[in-house]
């Protein structure tokens, strides 16, 4: 990009971090701490574009792989040593498998799976967002919560658009929320799905979002995350968002009838209904929902879509089966209910990425879906770990990322 | 396709060989010395061209494996012929390339077209001649060394044997020998037992010039292992380590991606190792394992600027490097199509531009600058924000004994030639 002049969104913000930060020697022991004259606030800001670009490289060839591994696993073990994972969240667990190349694939920098419960919180604060955030703290709120007192500092020090993506995270955070909460509170799983009958009602809904800046980015993200999150008190008000937003998206990119909302009512009515556990009404959605997917492949372009879905939700995993070293896929599939989640997002996208419209969304800032690697690509290349090899980024072909696109493909790793 | 990937002089320097993106090899060959025009002196054209590699598909693990030449190398001449041992990804191949200027005439039970003659019009014995013809020159493939490696061949490496050679790939280097294509030797092997554990890949490797057992290899952590195949058959114990220390008030993010040697070359002597990483190039003593001995930065301005360059993944670009007869100057590439050369002696450097403006035939190059961003400019600088990152210059070669240098720019291969008497510049 660079190279051909072209003008870097990234630049504006990083232009002051470049300079000083980049080469400013990190911290002194290289670890979390301030160098002098610099903020902590924006080296947690290049730490975090930087893990978010690593995040985007990970499925690159062999031997840089490697080394972006390491990047990752780095700023994991800074981010432990200052006692919080809350921007970055990775569970340290195992990374997805490169199923590929008698298993040739590396270790930990991996979100995917959610391994602890401690960790789980992370995600979860990343998932919120979108939801209202309702002042309920939770008594398993862990140790690292004293840390949002950082958060504020931060948001305001960067109101860059980089920030964005920060925020979210720290200032949920802030609100106690913890998803070791949703996950170990025995709540019925109200899978977040709100069958929108007509589409434009929701944008208002999504307007309404509490949190309207960030609206589109999370609340589409939302949708790869995993319906353990809907916590009793919370479940209705996300389920709304999420549709809501899904629903504006498709409306606003891509006018034609044919991308419907994933779900119907029908099934979502089921879905509350039968779902005492969280893996069953995950498998119940994940089930009816691709049997209203079939009929929409011949509305659709996006078959290959709908049909992975049918697929994942077909062969139910346990969570159990979460850390198998088989595959990519069984990593993710943590929850067959994730699973389900993730897929319905790439539907959701693919309108909004594929019709190329230059990505408009709900809160209407989403205006930069960047087109050389779209969310979309990436989630293929997540739900078939065999097209991994296939250069996402081809070598020395300079592209542009869009934090919010980041963000979102970031939460879905995560959530998933 | 024709994107050149990788160029080396064979060992007399007549030759220079080329291979690219599409998997073709572009032999040259230097013109013999005119009396008449003694500027024509040292061209090179096209002697040869054939296809190495073609594109394959790997149906068990259902990967693609290019045709793109990753590495030549050329075996020392042991008779009229040439060999050369080209690879990619996955695998190496032999070839010999011969000449012909001469065929048979005059068989008794063919004609001239080679057509068996009807016996009945067989009258008398004839004794068939050789007679001269066009220069014809044939490439034919003799060994090909396939499925020996899982990852991506990276290296390869003629030994001063004669006898053998190496191929290097992400964590494993093998060795063969030239006559024998269904067996190599595992004489490296860094992959840990549980891939998760992994966090080195092997970069580059090559065998010491004269002494056959000695080889060196590079890793993405910045560190250099030389090895003994005298000691143990798999040579996962290095018998040196070189390394440098980190500097802890140039750390950063980015410290371990730019140590990562893209290249490691052994002096004409053997007594030294030239590495390039992303922003420097160092030599090192085989004597002295601590710290390299001398270290040139290739483009220092860049290190501002790592965080785009990680984005855009030219951080990864893996720059080669060369020595050039004398050892006393090495070259390695830049971008912008700017190639950068060190005289170890007078600590001199210069960077010169291989574009089809600057160097029309003969004309003499002239020094660029680059000025980093706030410097003073002077007239002709350019500015690192102007650089051009999609031209690179990754692969370059030093003629063995003279001051001849070939650059790979993209899909443009210059060849540049030293003024007589006139040291660099």
């Amino acid at each position: 990009m660079f190279g051909k002049g072209a003008k870097r969104k990234l630049d504006e913000d990083e232009e002051g971090l470049e300079g000083k930060t980049l080469e400013a020697p990190v911290a002194g022991g290289g670890l979390g701490f301030c160098p002098e004259g610099l903020s902590k606030v924006s080296y947690t800001l290049q730490r975090q574009t930087i893990f978010n670009i690593s995040l985007m490289k990970l499925y690159s060839q062999r031997p840089r792989r490697v080394l972006i591994n390491n990047m990752l696993r780095r700023i994991q073990d800074e981010l432990k040593q200052e006692g919080s994972l809350r921007p970055l969240l990775f569970p340290p667990s195992p990374p997805p498998d490169d199923p590929m190349d008698e298993g040739f694939r590396e270790a930990p920098p991996s979100f995917g799976v959610l391994s602890s419960t401690a960790q789980v919180s992370q995600p979860s604060a990343l998932l919120m967002p979108a939801i209202a955030p309702p002042p309920s703290p939770h008594p398993m709120v862990p140790p690292n919560c004293q840390v949002p007192q950082a958060c504020p500092l931060r948001v305001e020090a960067c109101p860059a658009p980089l920030e964005a993506c920060l925020t979210p995270a720290s200032l949920l955070e802030e609100d106690g929320r913890d998803s070791s909460a949703f996950i170990s509170a025995p709540s019925p799983p109200t899978p977040p799905l709100s069958p929108p009958p007509a589409q434009a009602p929701h944008l208002p809904l999504a307007l309404l979002n509490p949190a309207p800046p960030r609206v589109p980015v999370p609340v589409s993200s939302n949708n790869g995350f995993p319906s353990a999150l809907s916590d009793i008190e919370l479940g209705p008000p996300t389920a709304i968002t999420r549709t809501a937003a899904a629903n504006t998206t498709t409306v606003t990119t891509s006018p034609a009838p044919t991308p419907l909302p994933p779900m119907a009512p029908g099934p979502t009515r089921d879905c509350r209904a039968s779902g005492a556990k969280p893996e069953a009404a995950g498998v119940l959605l994940a089930e009816s929902r691709s049997m209203e997917l079939r009929p929409m492949d011949t509305l659709t372009a996006l078959s290959p879509a709908p049909a992975g879905l049918v697929d994942i939700s077909s062969s139910p995993s346990s969570p159990s089966s979460s850390s198998s070293p088989s595959g990519f896929l069984s990593d993710l599939a943590l929850d067959d209910v994730l699973f389900a989640d993730i897929d319905t997002s790439m539907y959701d996208f693919d309108p909004c990425v594929t019709a190329g419209a230059a990505g408009v969304t709900a809160g209407g800032s989403l205006a930069k879906l960047s087109p050389v690697v779209t969310a979309d690509d990436l989630l293929k290349s997540l739900a078939s770990p065999y097209t991994v090899p296939a250069p996402q980024v081809p070598a020395n072909q300079p592209f542009k990322i869009d934090l919010t696109e980041l963000d979102h493909i970031m939460e879905v790793l995560v959530g998933s | 396709a024709d994107i050149i990937s990788t160029v080396e002089f064979n060992h007399t320097g007549e030759l220079l060989a080329t291979g690219d993106k599409g998997g073709r090899v572009v032999i040259f060959q230097r013109e013999p010395e005119s009396k008449t025009e003694p500027f024509s002196q040292g061209e090179y054209n096209v002697y040869s061209t054939f296809q190495s590699h073609e594109p394959e598909f790997d149906y068990l693990k259902s990967l693609e494996i290019e045709e793109k030449i990753n590495k030549i190398r050329w075996l020392s001449q042991q008779n009229a012929a040439h060999f050369l041992l080209s690879t990619n990804d996955k695998t190496i191949k032999l070839w010999k390339v011969s000449e012909r200027d001469k065929r048979p005439e005059g068989y008794n039970l063919k004609d001239e077209e080679g057509r068996i003659k009807d016996i009945s019009t067989v009258t008398s014995l004839q004794v068939p001649v050789l007679k001269p013809m066009d220069l014809m020159v044939e490439v034919s493939p003799r060994r090909v060394f396939a499925n020996a490696h899982t990852y991506h061949v990276n290296s390869i490496s003629v030994n001063s044997d004669y006898e053998t050679y190496m191929s290097a790939d992400d964590l494993r280097i093998n060795l063969w020998h030239l006559d024998i294509t269904d067996r190599s030797f595992n004489i490296v092997d860094i992959k840990p037992a549980n891939m998760e554990d992994l966090t080195e890949v092997i970069t580059a490797a090559e065998f010491h010039p004269y002494h056959c057992n000695l080889f060196v290899y590079s890793s993405s952590k910045g560190t250099l292992r030389l090895c003994d195949m005298r000691e143990a058959a798999l040579c996962d114990k290095h018998s040196k380590l070189f390394e440098e220390p980190e500097d802890p008030s140039a750390r950063s993010f980015f410290s371990e991606i730019i140590s990562s040697v893209s290249d490691v070359k052994f002096s004409h002597s053997g007594r030294y190792l030239l590495t390039r990483d992303y922003l420097t190039a160092k030599v090192w003593d085989l004597n002295m394992e601590s710290k390299p001995l001398e270290t040139y930065q290739v483009h220092d301005y860049l290190r501002s600027k790592l965080c785009s360059l990680y984005e855009n993944d030219c951080i990864f670009d893996k720059f080669e490097c060369a020595w050039n007869g004398s050892d006393s100057v090495i070259m390695t590439g830049a971008y912008n199509n700017f190639f950068r050369m060190f005289d170890r002696n007078t600590k001199r450097d210069v960077t010169l531009e291989a574009s089809r403006e600057s160097s029309k035939p003969r004309a003499v190059l002239k020094p660029r600058r680059v000025c980093a961003a706030g410097g003073k400019r002077r007239k002709d600088d350019i500015s690192v924000d102007s650089l051009d990152f999609t031209k690179k210059i990754l692969h370059t070669a030093w003629h063995p004994t003279e001051n001849i240098i070939a650059i790979a720019a993209t899909n443009n291969l210059y060849i540049f030639q030293d003024k007589l008497n006139s040291e660099m510049h």
